[in-house]
Formats: structure tokens, sequence, C-alpha cells
């Protein structure tokens, strides 16, 4: 969890353009200001570029909190 | 909770002071002129009271009727005692109510109302209102005056005196701003019929506005129609002769109107039920011809123009009486 | 039933009284007095409206048992489909019909095919756009597993038919609001009074703001033909502080309202035209309804259109918007004012500027960091959803470009008519928000302030006097019509 947990720091600080950014599993997206609807979208897809990977709708539309999304990775990595 | 209730009713508390400084400030100009024995409403009603079945025609309406029907020029061409029961800013309801109250009184031969649009909108002088039924002896009448007439929000303007001078507090506080012009003053009364002999100025006529018509007044069709059934129906129950009238607009005033929507309406209205109604605009025109000067202001006749209206008036009973 | 109307005024205190004294010891007879006070409140519009919320309100209370109760998703699929083709057919036809027809009807006359003139006489029931979006959202999240249905049918009942917000919103989400209705309230002395100056506060923007500017604006979109540029630029403006006087007035009756109750509603308005931007505009005015939307029709679009990039976020953008404007009502001003507010989002989307900078303002949503450098991009922004309210106020589409035309053709000149008192009335009303602009609404005064009780109370008493004076006829709410 910790290694993916840094990655996606970057990632969001990145995408988002705040380097105070920290994040933990329980993190939603009302605690970050810059993390609206439409930056969501570009995030999701920064992420799965990342990681090479492709999230359903659903799975995307059910995330709750980062922790939710770290989880959807794992499972994309480890098939 | 506790804490709560007290500071609603300290609220409260002030709420109502600070009504009741409202209502005697604007209530003591009417109490003065009680006791003086010069306010209006009460030397009309005190004639109605205390004169009991002495008068055969009645007029009823607001200040326009009381300013267009002189009872001197009426009795000596009719031959009959009249009087003048209009009232300022009188609405329709207000008008069936104050019939009610008149005919504990009196058994009029006559009863004739003037009709205009404001008299049957949504907007009342309450303060008005109430001071004319406030010397109802019924009381009755004066529940179902506030309760059926007026519902909810005559309810409401009856025992809160913010709402009920809201009109002359608004006035007061404009006048504040801009120089105050004071109020006429209205003092010559003859049964009940204001003798003005104020003349409207050209300043006054050059800032003349159309008339009351569709687009400017919200006319409620369906009040009007409610209240002005009750008052026919009541006249018909008495053996009254109902007759109705539009009093006059100085010409200029009416001329601004592209279309006359409110004679056309009451023409075409009473032209459905047997009433008689007489556009005092037009009625004999030939005889009678209107000029701004006999008005004092944008709507009130002055004693000229009260000359006019009432003789127009004597004619229209006139025919009546030939025609029975 | 009206908040500004004499039978409310009598109806509050009596419910008040019941809900706190009388019948406050069991949770479920707490729900059971507001369910009943809430549809005596609405069944006072018409009786048969009542039919209809009752009809959603048991559907969906079903449905989100029974999508919660299996865990194959085409079943779960069925039964969602099954209350949002409901709720969606119920709004359609009430609010719709008549406009797909008329638009139909048009579409074959302007090929060549007559088609004879067929609408139905349907009325509207009241509050049907605000609690059919109140009742989907519980649905959707349901299915979405972020939520648990309740099997507590009154309290679901009350949760959607509750009167404070049940004809004109805010729109609560069943995750805020639902767990508040699932446990006895108990009485707060502070939300309460803060409730009670937030009402006062509504009742004021509503009573003398709005109310008084609405022949104003009334008489020139009616007959804006004749006007001049100058008086057409001023008709739009002051439309612009009498809707939003009288939106956020109502919100905040209702909130208000609600917070005597005992209960926490959304914020609704966040004093949106302060705002520096389009974007952040939208996150200010009537939040409530963009966050429904923005959660259940941009985002899932956004991402099924995601791999266009910025194309595909304007895209779901702009149907949002397009959305939005239909649903505000059932007709092409609607629409393109909602386009012309998706529009206005191209720079922000496509600039070449990262779009976090633009959207957000980094100082926090409850502290409002404004400087008087930020006030030309606020009155940019003012004057660009002016332009929009054209089209929302206009009585066709033709009217509101010939609107358009004259004050884009003419030079403005002093407008005639001014409505001085209702200017004076706005100023104080944009000085006192300012002010506060780091609150909850306009008259919240906490502990900490430095206002003290005298004045206090001399604002609340001259407030109340000022609604009672300037009671002027009664207009309805504009959101009523939604």
């Amino acid at each position: 969890m910790s290694n993916y947990i840094t990655e996606f720091e970057t990632l969001f600080r990145d995408v988002l353009e705040n380097e105070d950014i920290v994040l933990t599993p329980e993190t939603i997206a009302s605690d970050i200001e810059e993390w609206d609807s439409i930056n969501h979208i570009y995030l999701v897809v920064e992420i799965e570029k990342h990681f090479g990977i492709k999230f359903s709708s659903s799975e995307i539309l059910q995330w709750q909190n980062v922790g939710e999304m770290i989880d959807s990775v794992k499972a994309h990595k480890e098939n | 909770m506790k804490n709560f209730l007290k500071k609603i009713g300290l609220f409260l508390i002030v709420f109502i002071v600070i009504n009741m400084i409202i209502n005697y400030t604007y209530e003591l100009p009417a109490k003065k002129a009680i006791e003086n024995k010069i306010h209006k409403n009460f030397l009309k009603w005190t004639d109605i009271h205390n004169n009991k079945n002495t008068y055969d025609l009645v007029t009823i309406g607001a200040s326009r009727a009381y300013t267009a029907f002189n009872p001197k020029i009426l009795d000596s061409a009719l031959n009959l005692e009249s009087y003048n029961m209009g009232t300022s800013a009188q609405d329709i309801a207000e008008s069936y109510y104050t019939l009610k109250e008149v005919l504990d009184y009196q058994n009029p031969k006559y009863i004739v109302l003037d009709l205009f649009f404001p008299s049957s909108d949504n907007e009342h002088d309450y303060y008005q209102i109430y001071s004319n039924a406030s010397f109802f002896t019924s009381n009755n009448y004066k529940y179902d005056l506030v309760t059926e007439g007026y519902g909810g929000t005559g309810v409401a303007n009856y025992f809160i005196p913010a709402i009920k001078f809201k009109n002359y507090i608004k006035q007061d506080l404009n006048g504040l701003f801009s120089k105050g012009n004071t109020a006429k003053q209205e003092v010559n009364w003859i049964k009940g019929f204001l003798y003005d002999t104020v003349t409207v100025t050209k300043k006054q006529i050059d800032k003349f506005t159309p008339i009351s018509d569709f687009q400017n007044t919200a006319f409620d069709e369906v009040r009007f129609k409610t209240y002005f059934n009750k008052i026919k129906t009541i006249t018909k129950e008495n053996n009254i002769k109902l007759i109705c009238v539009r009093t006059p607009y100085p010409p200029s005033r009416l001329a601004l109107n592209k279309v006359d929507d409110e004679g056309i309406f009451f023409k075409e209205f009473m032209a459905t039920t047997e009433i008689p109604f007489y556009d005092l605009n037009s009625y004999r025109s030939a005889t009678y011809k209107y000029n701004d000067f006999d008005f004092s202001d944008y709507h009130h006749p002055n004693f000229r123009g009260a000359q006019k209206a009432s003789m127009q008036l004597v004619e229209a009973i006139k025919k009546d009486i030939k025609q029975n | 039933m009206l908040f500004n109307s004499f039978e409310f005024f009598i109806f509050l205190p009596i419910v008040f009284v019941l809900y706190w004294f009388v019948l406050n010891k069991k949770l479920s007879i707490q729900n059971v007095l507001l369910l009943v006070a809430s549809y005596v409140f609405y069944g006072w519009w018409d009786i048969r409206f009542l039919s209809l919320i009752m009809l959603s309100t048991i559907l969906d209370y079903y449905v989100g048992l029974k999508i919660h109760s299996t865990e194959e998703p085409k079943k779960r699929k069925h039964w969602l489909w099954l209350s949002m083709g409901f709720n969606l057919g119920l709004l359609g036809f009430f609010k719709y019909f008549n406009f797909f027809v008329d638009s139909w009807i048009s579409a074959f006359n302007s090929i060549g095919i007559e088609m004879d003139p067929f609408a139905l006489n349907i009325i509207l029931p009241v509050g049907i756009s605000f609690y059919t979006f109140q009742t989907m959202s519980y649905s959707l999240d349901i299915h979405k597993r972020k939520l648990e249905p309740t099997k507590n049918f009154v309290a679901f009942a009350t949760f959607v038919a509750f009167f404070p917000q049940l004809v004109a919103g805010p729109i609560e989400r069943a995750s805020n609001l639902l767990p508040q209705f699932l446990q006895r309230r108990k009485f707060n002395n502070k939300l309460a009074v803060d409730g009670l100056r937030q009402m006062l506060w509504g009742l004021f923007k509503k009573v003398i703001i709005a109310d008084n500017c609405a022949p104003y604006v009334n008489d020139i979109f009616a007959d804006y033909s004749t006007q001049s540029s100058g008086t057409l630029i001023l008709g739009v403006i002051i439309f612009a502080f009498q809707i939003y006087a009288d939106f956020s007035g109502y919100t905040d009756i209702a909130i208000g309202t609600a917070r005597l109750f005992g209960f926490d509603f959304k914020r609704n308005f966040n004093f949106p035209y302060f705002s520096r931007n389009i974007s952040e505009f939208w996150k200010r005015w009537h939040i409530s309804l963009s966050s429904w939307l923005n959660d259940y029709v941009f985002t899932p679009l956004a991402i099924n259109f995601r791999n266009y990039k910025k194309q595909g976020i304007f895209a779901a953008l702009f149907l949002t918007f397009l959305i939005s404007g239909l649903w505000h009502g059932a007709g092409w001003t609607f629409i393109i004012w909602g386009g012309l507010h998706g529009l206005y989002y191209i720079p922000v989307i496509f600039s070449k500027k990262r779009f976090t900078s633009i959207s957000t303002n980094k100082s926090g949503s409850n502290k409002q960091e404004f400087a008087f450098s930020d006030i030309p991009k606020m009155i940019l922004t003012f004057l660009m959803v002016c332009l929009t309210y054209i089209f929302f106020r206009a009585a066709s589409v033709a009217d509101a470009l010939g609107y358009i035309k004259i004050i884009f053709t003419e030079i403005p000149y002093w407008p005639s008519g001014v409505p001085y008192k209702s200017i004076l009335f706005i100023i104080i009303l944009m000085t006192a928000e300012w002010f506060q602009r780091g609150k909850e609404h306009g008259l919240q005064f906490n502990e900490d302030t430095k206002v003290p009780l005298a004045l206090r109370w001399t604002i609340y008493i001259s407030l109340l006097l000022l609604i009672l004076v300037f009671s002027g006829q009664q207009q309805q709410f504009i959101y009523f019509q939604f």
C-alpha cells in the first residue's frame, strides 16, 4: 500500500499542481481543494496512463476514497 | 429551550410595544378629529345612524364618489333626500358591507354604486377600510368584512399596525428624502359630499398617466363579480333600485389610454345584468362636457365637476322615474 | 403554502410547539408529526399533488431495499432503472410533455408538414423537479453502494416530503439528511436562534428586494422593444439581483426553518456574485443542484468520455449544462441559458493554463479571501452571467435575441425610470453580504462577533418592520415554476 500511496501522491501533486498534498487511504475529494470533478477526470486518466491499466466506468464511480482507488489499481495490476 | 423561549418572548414584547407606538402615532390625527367632530367618516356615520329612514338615495363608492355627487343638487332637482356614503379607498367588498350597515338604518329607493378597476383589485388601503368599518354598529359586519372580504391578510392588517399603516409609514419615509406635500385639508362636507374648491394645475396635468387598464391594474374580475352580485341581490331583496355609474376622469388623462379597458369592461358586463349603467365620461356629453379644470387632481372631480356629475345622475334618475 | 404568507405564519408555530413540547417523546412520533405537517403544507396547494409524491415515495422506498438485497449487477441495474424511469417519466410528463409536443410540431411545420397543435391541460405539481431529484439520488447512491437503504418507511417518507425543502430545495442528499431522520432530534438553542436569523434574512431578501424588483423587471421584459439600450442593461442587472434575492432568500428560509426543528441542511448559496470566474460561480450558485448534476450526470459522462481528452470533458460539461437548462424549464430559452454557461467554460477548459488555478480558489471553501484586485474579475463574471439571464427571463428565444440586439446595437444612455429604492436595497444587501462573506448567511452572528446585543436587536426589529411595511404585492417565488 505504501508504495502505491507515494506514487499516488506524486501523481496528485503533479496533476493538481500542489506540492503540499499528502494522501492517506481515507482521503476523499473534499479534503483537497483542487480535487474537483473536472480534475478528477484528469487524475483518472493519469493514473490509468501511469499504471498502464483501464478501469471500467462502474469501478471508477464506486470509489469512495483514495484507498479504494489504490485497491482497484492493485486488482488490475495483479491480474 | 427555556433560553430560546425567553428570547422569543422578549422579542415579541419589544415588537408589540413598537407596534403600539406606531398605532398611537398614526391613529392620533383620527382620534383628534373624532373628538373635535370633524372626522369625515364619523360625521357620515353619525348622520346615517341618527337620521333613521331619512335618505331616499345613497351613493356608495370610493373618494371619486364622494367628490362627484352633491346631495344639495340632487335633492333640489329630484325633490328627495340624498346622502353620499363614498369613503376613501372604498373597495368593493367594503361597499357591500357598508351597504348592509346603511340598510340597517335607512330604506332608500335608490343606491348608486360607482365602479372603477381599483375598487376590485387586490391592493387595499386597510387603514381607510378599517377606519370606515370602525363606525359600523354591527360587529357581525365588521367581522365578515375582515375575514370574508380580506382573508388572512385582512386579519394580519387588522391586528398588526406596522402592516395596517404601511402606506403611511412609507409616505413618511419617502418624505424624509423629499419635500413633503401637505395633505389636502378636507373640511367642506355636505351630507357626505366633499365640496372641493381646488383645481388641478397645468404642471399636474402634464404629469398625468393613463387611467387603470388591464396592463397597469391587477383587476380581479372574480372578486368584482362576487361582490357586485351580492350588492345586486341585497338591493333586489329590499326593493331598491340599483344604478351603477363610472364617475368622470380628466379628459386629458382618459386620452392617454389607447383602449379604455375599464369603460368597455363595465359597459359590456353591465349590459348582461338588468342594472342600468351610466358612464359619466360620455353620458349626454353634448350637455355635460368635461374639461381638465373640472377636477382637483388626477381623478377627483372638484365642485365644478361635481355640478356636472350630479346633474348627469339627476337625468339618469329622472329617466328611470319616467320608465316606471 | 408560501413561506411569506399568513397561513405559514400560523402553521409554523403550531408545528413547532407540537414538535418540541407535545409529540417529542419518541423518534417515530416526531417523524410522523413532520410527515403529516409536510403533507398538509404541500396539499395546501392542491391535494392532488399529494398522490404523486406518495407514489414516488412508496416506489423508491421499495426499490431502495430491492437494489440492496441483491448482488447481481444486472438485477441491481434493473431496479435502478425502474426508479429512474418512474421519476423521470413523472417529471417528463408533467413538465415536458407540452414542450416536446410543441417542439415536435414546430419542427414538422418548419419542413412544411402541417400538424394540429395539441396540448394537454397539465398542471405542473409544485416541487416535482426537486423531490424527484432527491429520491433519485437515494436510488443512485444505494446502487453505487454509497448508502444503505432504510427500513424505516416513515423516516424515508418524511425525508422526501419534509416541508422546508420540498417545494424549492435545497436538494438534499440521502447520505446527509436521511440519518438525521433516523435519530431523535434534541433542541439546540444556538441552532434554533441562528435558524430564526436566517429566516429573517431570507424574508428580507424575498420581500424587500426580490418582490420590489419584480414590477420594474416585468415591465422591461414585457415591453423590451420600446426600451433604450441603457434601460435594458439595467433591467437584466436588476433581474440578476431579483433572482438571487428570491431564490437564496427562499433557501435561507428553508434552511433556517429546518434548523428550528434540529435539522442541518447543506448550504445552497455561497455569495455567488462574488465569483471570480464561471467555474467558481457554479460552486456558489444553487450548490445542491450543481453538485447533484455534477455527481450524477457530469461525472459519469466525463468518465465515459475520458479518452477524448479536453474535448471529452467539454462535451460532458456542455451536455450537463443543457440538462441543467432543461431542468429549469420546458423551453428553449432555458436550454440556451444552460448551453451558454457550458460555452463559457471553453476558455477555462481549453486554455493553456492548467485547470486547477482557474477553477479553484485556493483559500478554502469557508474563508472567502477576496482581494480588491478581484473586483474586475467579479464584475466580468457577473456580466457574463447577466447575459445568460436575458435568455432565462425572456418569454421566448426571439424576445431574448431582440433584447440582445438592442443592447449591442444601440449606445447605452442613462436608463429611464431608474428604481432608486430597489437599487438602494440591493446595495444594502450586497454590502451586508460582503461583510458577512465568511459566514453561512448574511445575518449570522457568532459569539465572537463584535456586534453588540442592542445593535443586533435593532437590526432584527428594523428588518422585521421593513418586511411588514414594504411587503408589496405578493410575488410568487421564481423557482416554484421549476
